[in-house]
């Protein structure tokens, strides 16, 4: 199993994917920065003074990673900042579930509406596992190469 | 994960993302202000409410308790419109009341542009915890509906209150 998923090919297919759903999710965020604002709001997290900061900073950081990862820059860093973020992402949705909210997760701007829910999740899971499987592979790839 | 990791590098990935956002935003004709203002509501008093006309101010919107709206459905000139999505809407509803999803609200839909801006809307969502009404008063405010009233305790407050209901879509 471990040589199936640590195939090279394989790896470079999750490193595009990944890549392709962040550089997607950012550039959706970044043209409709109010929407976005108004579903982390949604989420009732985060003071109110702070979201608009963190609706213009997310979606860049995304592009940034989804970009960087597709050309194969620092991907060892690049799989662990989208690592990370995936997994705050699949925090923020749990906790909504789990207090009731029936709101649109923000995921993909408003265009592509998803509700929060456990679909939601899985799809966040798969990515996490890919991120990390991108930052433990690539790694030996690139080490065996030299 | 590997120690070898380059943190140098995820710092400089993150500050590159916020310079560049906030250039971006800066410039760009959607931008957001950099600290979000809360929402003014303003509570309704009776003799507000039955002007007909209202000159709320840019950022506020005028508030309507449950009587208020039930006194008004009665009067029935005013039009309710429903944030919430198409399947709560079908399972119960005010009666008379137009279903408009805030979740996928496009300025340019059937709905809308069949409306008379000119009336005065009374917009809900579930209750006081639901912030779905007050974001599609937004939305239809950019597209110059100014007669808005947001009934803040919403389906919840109304079915509370055994006011009579409807079911199923809009007709």
């Amino acid at each position: 199993m471990m040589k199936f998923v640590s195939n090279k090919y394989l790896v470079l297919v999750f490193r595009i994917f990944i890549a392709s759903v962040f550089i997607f999710s950012g550039i959706e965020k970044i043209t409709s920065p109010e929407k976005f604002a108004d579903a982390i709001l949604n989420y009732k997290l985060f003071p109110i003074f702070s979201i608009n900061l963190i609706a213009i900073i997310i979606p860049w950081l995304e592009l940034f990673v989804g970009v960087l990862l597709l050309f194969g820059i620092w991907i060892k860093e690049n799989s662990m900042i989208s690592f990370i973020l995936l997994i705050l992402f699949t925090v923020l949705v749990a906790t909504a579930m789990i207090r009731g909210l029936d709101i649109s997760c923000g995921c993909f701007g408003t265009k592509f509406a998803q509700k929060v829910g456990l679909l939601k999740i899985g799809e966040n899971l798969i990515l996490i596992v890919f991120s990390y499987l991108v930052f433990q592979f690539e790694c030996k790839i690139n080490k065996n190469e030299n | 994960m590997n120690k070898q990791i380059n943190y140098k590098i995820i710092i400089k990935i993150i500050a590159a993302s916020i310079v560049v956002s906030l250039i971006y935003n800066y410039f760009s004709s959607n931008n957001l202000s950099l600290i979000r203002n809360k929402t003014k509501l303003i509570a309704a008093s009776d003799s507000l409410i039955s002007a007909q006309s209202l000159s709320p101010s840019d950022t506020g919107f005028v508030m309507i308790t449950t009587t208020q709206a039930y006194k008004l459905f009665n009067i029935r000139k005013d039009i309710f419109i429903d944030a919430r999505d198409q399947w709560d809407f079908a399972d119960g509803h005010i009666p008379g009341a137009i279903n408009i999803p805030e979740y996928d609200f496009e300025a340019d839909n059937k709905t809308t542009a069949s409306l008379d801006k000119q009336k005065r809307y009374i917009v809900y969502c579930h209750g006081i915890d639901c912030d779905v009404a007050l974001r599609l008063a937004k939305e239809l405010r950019k597209i110059n509906f100014t007669n808005l009233l947001i009934f803040s305790g919403g389906w919840n407050s109304w079915i509370k209150a055994g006011h009579e209901i409807e079911k199923g879509q809009t007709k």
